[in-house]
């Protein structure tokens, strides 16, 4: 009757949680033939990353903060373009557009974010990885309509970059500490994932994706941000060699 | 429940308007672009503010500027140009039956809405609904309850699972669920009781009932069509987010009975006439819809209040043509004739004909069609598709 119970209580829990299980780690991976010198003396288009910051509830509900996430996103800009002296590239800022041309940006960035959750899904992390992916090649593309872009804007490569943190509020820590003690159950609290990712827009293919679910540097500060921004461009192919043995 | 319970309950939900009744109704001062406040408003807000950068662009927006236009101006006759000056409307290609607003005053309009009503009047309830939710600052409301709601289920369930295993304290979160559900519903009335309040005082008359038993016939169709059991509920399940729709039409009867509440122009001409021009973009999605039935009632319905002409026919020539039964081929070729008939076909019109003719072993009346719809629209994007037919 007890274990009853408790495992009734677990799958409340596991319900309220919605956090990824254990297994969740980082994964990168880089298509077969690009390199470092692919990418050398090329321009790369960065799209306008795409940044959330708020809080988790008890229950585990997001809490989205306006302050935090303006914050993280200005660090994020100002780290980004202090890094441009490591990249061996000239990076450009996505031009704001209106008509047809914002709605060619729109599309492929939400393209982008489905090709890149799903390679999240069901190539990198064990769960729900498909077997027609499983140890396969990282092949994944989102077609030639990306060369307008490379065509309006002269850059051959895109950037995109995400990062979603709910840290874990007061009554959530309470929680985790509550459900370990008392029955055992194992539960989360905070959720810091993030990606970024590199396409060649003349063949829409992914080049490069690097994904974590656990990343670490609290965005809200400067220094955080420096260590984030570290995490999710690492063994990105643009670096400087200098910049990358410095590491 | 009664109809009398019910409106009684609706205007228990909705303090501020159960004024209106008696008094007339005043739109509170407006005081000019509004600004979040506090954490949770304004993370709301910068999620939707966030979300309508993208969505702006997004391919699934209407670019019609004058629909767009004239849609925001029955918005305003509505709820008074002051307040809905601030919001953004985006007209959305989807055929359901719905409109939403975001806290940040961002508004959807959906063509499955817009085919679907007959006159300013009618669409002003559902947009009214839509401001009523944002004016009450739903979204945040009910964001709060779902917050407190879910934390509370939290503790209870560790509690449950760590002091009293075995006196079932779990099913206590039970009560906690259905009563966010019913908060939901109960912003809906408020939403809805508001609407009236608005339209009341504007210049439209109230015409909500209709609307809602429009809907309720129209899913009927739908489950004739099924075989399935036609059920329409006096009251709302335990995990209904809206009241049900015979609720509504209930209550908004009981509003429109009221002396000098259905007294204006409903401003059926009007809409008829600014729709007319976009017909195929507003029945699209319908028409390429799977809900055969819905989507004929839906068709019919407008033709019975605003009468057919060449787009509508048209339009009802496509639903059949697309299902592409060999019966609904002959159907079709009726009605892309009608349509061609009326003079104001569009020349999509005649591709139907003609190819609805050249399968009914019609060839060469067929042919001509197809020449014709060459000659009204040679850069059509099925151009080469149709010439090689015309050469076999």
């Amino acid at each position: 009757m007890m274990n009853k119970w408790l495992a009734a209580a677990i799958l409340a829990v596991s319900f309220l949680v919605m956090a990824p299980m254990a297994h969740g780690q980082e994964k990168g991976a880089v298509r077969e033939g690009f390199s470092a010198e692919t990418l050398s003396g090329k321009k790369i288009l960065l799209f306008r990353p795409s940044v959330w910051v708020g809080e988790q509830s008890t229950g585990g509900l997001a809490e989205p903060n306006a302050d935090w996430t303006a914050q993280a996103r200005e660090f994020l800009n100002a780290e980004l373009a202090r890094r441009q002296i490591e990249f061996s590239n000239e990076l450009i800022i996505e031009p704001d557009l209106v008509g047809e041309d914002a709605k060619l940006f729109s599309e492929h960035r939400a393209l982008f974010n489905s090709v890149a959750s799903s390679v999240v899904n069901y190539q990198f992390f064990a769960g729900n990885r498909l077997p027609t992916r499983k140890n396969k090649a990282f092949d994944w593309t989102l077609g030639e309509g990306t060369k307008a872009i490379a065509e309006r804007t002269g850059a051959q490569y895109g950037l995109f970059v995400r990062t979603e943190d709910q840290y874990g509020s007061f009554g959530r820590k309470m929680f985790q500490v509550l459900a370990i003690g008392l029955v055992g159950a194992g539960v989360s609290s905070g959720k810091h994932v993030g990606y970024a990712g590199l396409v060649d827009l003349h063949t829409g293919n992914l080049v490069w994706l690097n994904a974590d679910e656990q990343m670490g540097g609290d965005v809200r500060t400067e220094e955080g941000m420096q260590k984030r921004v570290g995490q999710l461009l690492e063994d990105f192919p643009g670096f400087k060699p200098v910049a990358t043995a410095a590491k | 429940m009664t109809k009398r319970a019910i409106v009684a309950a609706v205007v228990m939900l909705a303090a501020p308007s159960s004024l209106a009744a008696r008094e007339p109704f005043e739109r509170p001062t407006y005081a000019g672009a509004y600004e979040p406040l506090g954490v949770d408003e304004r993370g709301l807000w910068m999620q939707m503010d966030d979300y309508e950068r993208a969505f702006r662009d997004s391919p699934l927006v209407v670019r019609d500027e004058a629909l767009t236009k004239y849609v925001k101006s029955v918005l305003c006759k509505t709820v008074g140009p002051d307040r809905c000056e601030a919001t953004r409307v985006y007209i959305v290609q989807d055929k359901l039956f719905n409109a939403s607003m975001a806290p940040n005053g961002m508004m959807q309009v959906h063509t499955g809405l817009l085919a679907r009503v007959h006159s300013e009047a009618e669409l002003a309830t559902v947009l009214g609904h839509e401001f009523a939710h944002f004016e009450l600052r739903h979204s945040l409301n009910g964001f709060k309850e779902q917050r407190k709601g879910s934390d509370l289920m939290a503790w209870i369930g560790l509690a449950g699972a760590a002091a009293a295993p075995n006196t079932g304290l779990g099913f206590a979160q039970t009560p906690i669920a259905f009563g966010f559900f019913g908060f939901k519903r109960a912003q809906e009335s408020e939403a809805d009781a508001l609407s009236a309040s608005y339209i009341k005082a504007s210049a439209y008359p109230l015409r909500a009932s209709a609307v809602w038993t429009r809907l309720m016939e129209e899913e009927d169709a739908l489950k004739e069509e099924r075989k399935l059991r036609k059920i329409r509920r006096r009251n709302p399940g335990a995990i209904d987010t809206h009241p049900t729709d015979l609720q509504r039409v209930a209550y908004f009867a009981e509003q429109e009975a009221e002396a000098g509440a259905a007294e204006g122009d409903d401003g059926r001409e009007a809409y008829g006439a600014e729709t007319a021009r976009v017909l195929p973009t507003l029945f699209d999605s319908l028409v390429k819809g799977n809900e055969f039935a819905a989507a004929d009632y839906v068709i019919q319905s407008r033709a019975n209040a605003l009468g057919w002409d060449g787009l509508l026919l048209h339009a009802r020539g496509e639903l059949y043509r697309l299902r592409g039964n060999p019966r609904d081929l002959v159907t079709a070729r009726q009605f892309y004739e009608q349509a061609i008939a009326t003079g104001s076909a569009p020349a999509e019109a005649w591709r139907g004909a003609g190819l609805t003719a050249m399968r009914g072993g019609d060839s060469s009346a067929g042919k001509a069609a197809l020449r014709e719809y060459l000659v009204r629209l040679p850069q059509a994007s099925d151009a080469a598709a149709m010439k090689m037919l015309l050469e076999n």
